[in-house]
């Protein structure tokens, strides 16, 4: 790799090639994934608008960070995905005039079939940890797995509890 | 165009376990009294630490790829518009147990610091392993309190490699099991997969949508709703309560072993674990 600083290397230029080929992967990886587990398989042309639909909101999630990001002492290391989640809360409420199409289009596409491109990058990039973590000492290694397991049960014992003093469970 | 390609195998070997992953496809287990079911994704993180093991991977290809997953992985963000938005008055009827159960999230100290003491006589590590899953949050609190080079540091750093490795299969198997025991609501459930990235809440969750189709998008919004509280209290929680109950219970333990606790000691930079901090 040479030093020199291409327009390919261009963050703008780096997150377009990547959030598109993400797309086509979860694309075909939907089809094959809906066309398993349901009674209709959603062709990669059928995921083309929810595709584009969640392309447009990464982008407007980028573009309010860099927004905010332009008051003084605003902090800079909050995450896009932190600005998404205020987007999603309004794009799609009831009375938004998007949430029709924003419903109709982005739910054919499995939320597994997004995970996949992401945990394949993951995946690539996991070996560099690999040799970290054979230096880790067994009993970090025991008490962190225990520490996951005893969180997820942590919450949903008081979730439990809770929902059922308030009516609010699921009944499934 | 020839240089925006220059990283093509990347991308190739991405789709291609993208595509092995889905023609595989999900498979349920039954091992006894146990059963969960296995996705895709979970196959792509067994397919890159299989292939990592055996030196497939060249390095830079594997720095290469570590920025595009932070990339990638805002689709699960953008997938919650078509669910949060619509399903806000649930939210707000279950925000009672949407903020409640964060505080089951420290219930898990009781659990791994006695385990850890007791059974293993760890030193203050145990306290940085076992306080929160150590995400990238956790490592913030620790370096400021104890810094990365202390045994506390250590242990979190144990723990945020060991996450980045296992954390995700581990969600996808754990929150898979927990509902085929049918002791647990989906809803309650569904809230519980809000700890950790983004990558492993869809790892949690994605068995619960597959289990209750029929309430799947209420499962996403809960769950999302959950995980972008976490993000928002877990600083504040960490600092004001699972660090503070995590000093008391290791002191308690070790008293009960009737033994010095053991006091925290600096490191060699080359002991500290050494790796890109990119929650995912």
């Amino acid at each position: 790799m040479n030093n020199s600083k291409s327009w390919a290397d261009n963050i703008w230029v780096v997150r377009c090639k990547v959030l598109f080929l993400s797309a086509v992967m979860a694309a075909f990886g939907n089809w094959i994934y809906t066309g398993k587990t349901t009674d209709h398989a959603v062709t990669p042309v059928e995921a083309i608008p929810g595709l584009i639909i969640m392309t447009i909101i990464i982008f407007m999630g980028y573009g309010f960070k860099a927004l905010m990001e332009k008051i003084p002492k605003w902090p800079k290391t909050l995450p896009v995905a932190m600005y998404m989640t205020i987007i999603n809360t309004f794009i799609a409420m009831n009375g938004s005039p998007f949430q029709g199409p924003i419903v109709k289009y982005i739910s054919p596409i499995n939320l597994m079939a997004l995970c996949s491109p992401i945990l394949a990058y993951a995946g690539i990039s996991i070996g560099k940890d690999l040799d970290e973590f054979r230096k880790q000492g067994v009993k970090i290694v025991i008490v962190s797995l225990l520490t996951f397991i005893g969180t997820f049960i942590g919450s949903a014992i008081i979730a439990q509890i809770v929902l059922a003093a308030t009516g609010g469970l699921s009944g499934l | 165009m020839k240089e925006l390609l220059k990283d093509w195998k990347v991308h190739v070997l991405a789709a291609i376990m993208v595509l092995v992953a889905e023609l595989i496809g999900r498979h349920a287990v039954k091992l006894g009294p146990i059963s969960f079911t296995l996705f895709p994704m979970l196959y792509c993180i067994a397919m890159g630490i299989i292939l990592a093991l055996f030196k497939l991977i060249p390095k830079d290809m594997m720095h290469t790829a570590s920025p595009y997953i932070t990339i990638s992985v805002l689709y699960l963000g953008a997938r919650g518009a078509a669910t949060l938005g619509p399903n806000l008055g649930l939210i707000f009827n279950s925000g009672a147990a949407l903020v409640l159960q964060e505080l089951g999230n420290l219930g898990t100290i009781f659990f791994s610091i006695p385990i850890g003491v007791l059974l293993f006589s760890m030193g203050r590590s145990v306290v940085g392993a076992g306080f929160s899953i150590s995400r990238e949050g956790s490592l913030m609190v620790i370096g400021e309190m104890y810094g990365l080079d202390s045994d506390e540091g250590l242990g979190v750093m144990g723990g945020y490699i060991t996450g980045t490795l296992f954390g995700t299969i581990l969600c996808g198997i754990m929150s898979s099991m927990l509902a085929n025991t049918g002791l647990f609501d989906a809803y309650a459930l569904a809230m519980a997969c809000g700890t950790g990235s983004a990558s492993m809440m869809s790892a949690n969750v994605a068995p619960l949508m597959d289990k209750w189709p029929q309430a799947s998008d209420q499962i996403y919004a809960l769950a999302y709703a959950s995980n972008s509280l976490s993000g928002l209290d877990g600083m504040y929680m960490n600092l004001l309560l699972a660090i503070p109950i995590s000093n008391g219970l290791y002191k308690l333990m070790w008293k009960l072993k009737g033994k010095p606790a053991p006091v925290s000691s600096k490191h060699d930079a080359s002991e500290v674990a050494d790796v890109e901090v990119e929650d995912y």
